[in-house]
């Protein structure tokens, strides 16, 4: 496949009304000519106060291949190291299969009673994802970074960050479902924000958040 | 001001090579360059199952001058539960990686892409695209006169048991605060050990750190 970048290309923001007050995104359709292609966010999240009576709720990153929930995926497989909580060190956060295709974006205390968007500033993210050669039909890795930062803001006032580093991927020798989905080309992106004690939707991306991708270029095939 | 990245080359092995360079990727003695950023993106991978050694495993380094010159400092970490114990070791400047440090490496005998006990080995296959493939990003700035910069992240595979993950990973950074790479730069990763496996990807992209050209 001709590349037909060399430069870096920002395309397909999504902010305001596309994000606001919305537990999943998607991109459907991403051009997959480039050498690396990157999905990079930043904003606030939010969880809606649903009843359950939690003053923090930790907020995980659902992560989907080609459209399709990648959590209970056979074939998927996620590595993920954190560190979380002030501490020093990294911990490898070791998933079964069936919670593989997610990670811990952080523990987020900022409720919301009734409507969002009237208070400002706490629980922060920020986060890329990215993939090497997505046009390609070998098997894919999807590496990934986020930072979470929370303000103290809200009724939790949890001093909590979290950092992670990690990897989903889909075996394509781990039967027919790896073997199939594994060397599609990679041009469907999408993630669900949930909380532990979930009812959908209820993390949702808050004001002023914002998802773009990146085509990283290069010249070759 | 910045300029924006651009692509500077790309590699692709034919052959196992225990070496892979990007040459004149930067002038440091022509001032119209200045500071610059460059993005470097390796896929490496094994196929062979007795990669999974433990012992006298292989490692990579890489660097940026051909001289394996001493860098001031380096910090990592590397977080490993292939060996059972589930050790994890803390941001580190230990003799290995204080000034002393020859070169830009991780761990020494911890090639992480390749390294597992034989409860959690990597799967391995003979088809390239079937292959493991860990990835490593590199970012390295260089000043004239001043000094480098690395970073290197790296995000690996992880084992084919899905109840007792696999996954290593390091964050390492260093700087040098003496003189900068002598000019034409070139970057080197270097295999030792091991070799990096035919079919291993490497890519490099460059950015003007400033406007002053």
């Amino acid at each position: 496949m001709p590349l037909q970048q060399d430069r870096v290309v920002r395309f397909g923001e999504l902010s305001g009304s596309d994000i606001e007050g919305k537990s999943t995104v998607e991109f459907k359709n991403i051009p997959t000519d480039f050498c690396k292609l990157e999905i990079h966010g930043v904003g606030r999240t939010l969880i809606k106060d649903v009843g359950q009576g939690a003053y923090l709720d930790t907020i995980h990153i659902h992560t989907y291949f080609q459209g399709i929930a990648a959590a209970g995926l056979a074939g998927v497989l996620t590595a993920d190291a954190r560190r979380y909580a002030g501490a020093w060190q990294y911990v490898s956060q070791t998933f079964q299969q069936q919670l593989s295709g997610r990670h811990i974006l952080g523990n987020g205390s900022e409720f919301t009673p009734s409507t969002f968007g009237t208070d400002y500033g706490g629980d922060q993210f920020l986060f890329r994802y990215w993939v090497m050669e997505p046009g390609s039909t070998r098997s894919k890795t999807v590496q990934y970074e986020s930072n979470f930062q929370v303000t103290g803001i809200g009724p939790g006032s949890n001093a909590d960050s979290s950092q992670s580093y990690g990897q989903h991927r889909i075996d394509p020798q781990a039967g027919a479902t790896g073997a199939s989905f594994a060397t599609k080309i990679f041009d469907n992106f999408k993630i669900t924000l949930t909380g532990n004690n979930s009812t959908t939707p209820h993390v949702v991306f808050a004001p002023g958040s914002r998802i773009w991708l990146e085509g990283w270029g290069g010249g070759h095939a | 001001m910045t300029q924006p990245w651009q692509f500077l080359g790309y590699q692709k092995l034919s052959a196992r090579a225990s070496q892979v360079q990007f040459t004149n990727v930067w002038d440091a003695t022509s001032p119209k360059n200045r500071n610059m950023k460059f993005k470097v993106v390796m896929e490496g991978m094994t196929y062979n199952e007795t990669d999974v050694i433990e012992v006298g495993a292989p490692y990579y380094y890489c660097y940026t001058d051909g001289t394996n010159s001493s860098y001031d400092r380096s910090y990592y970490q590397q977080y490993d539960t292939n060996s059972g114990s589930a050790s994890s070791k803390t941001w580190s400047t230990s003799a290995n990686h204080g000034q002393s440090q020859s070169a830009f490496q991780e761990q020494y005998q911890n090639w992480i892409l390749t390294k597992g006990g034989s409860g959690t080995q990597r799967r391995y296959s003979s088809a390239e695209d079937n292959l493991q493939w860990g990835t490593y990003e590199v970012t390295w700035g260089s000043q004239p006169g001043i000094g480098e910069s690395m970073q290197m992240k790296a995000f690996n595979v992880v084992s084919i048991s899905n109840s007792s993950s696999g996954y290593n990973h390091v964050i390492a950074g260093c700087g040098s605060g003496g003189a900068a790479s002598p000019a034409p730069g070139t970057f080197y990763w270097q295999a030792a050990n091991y070799t990096f496996e035919t079919g291993s990807k490497f890519w490099m992209w460059a950015m003007r750190d400033d406007n002053g050209f």
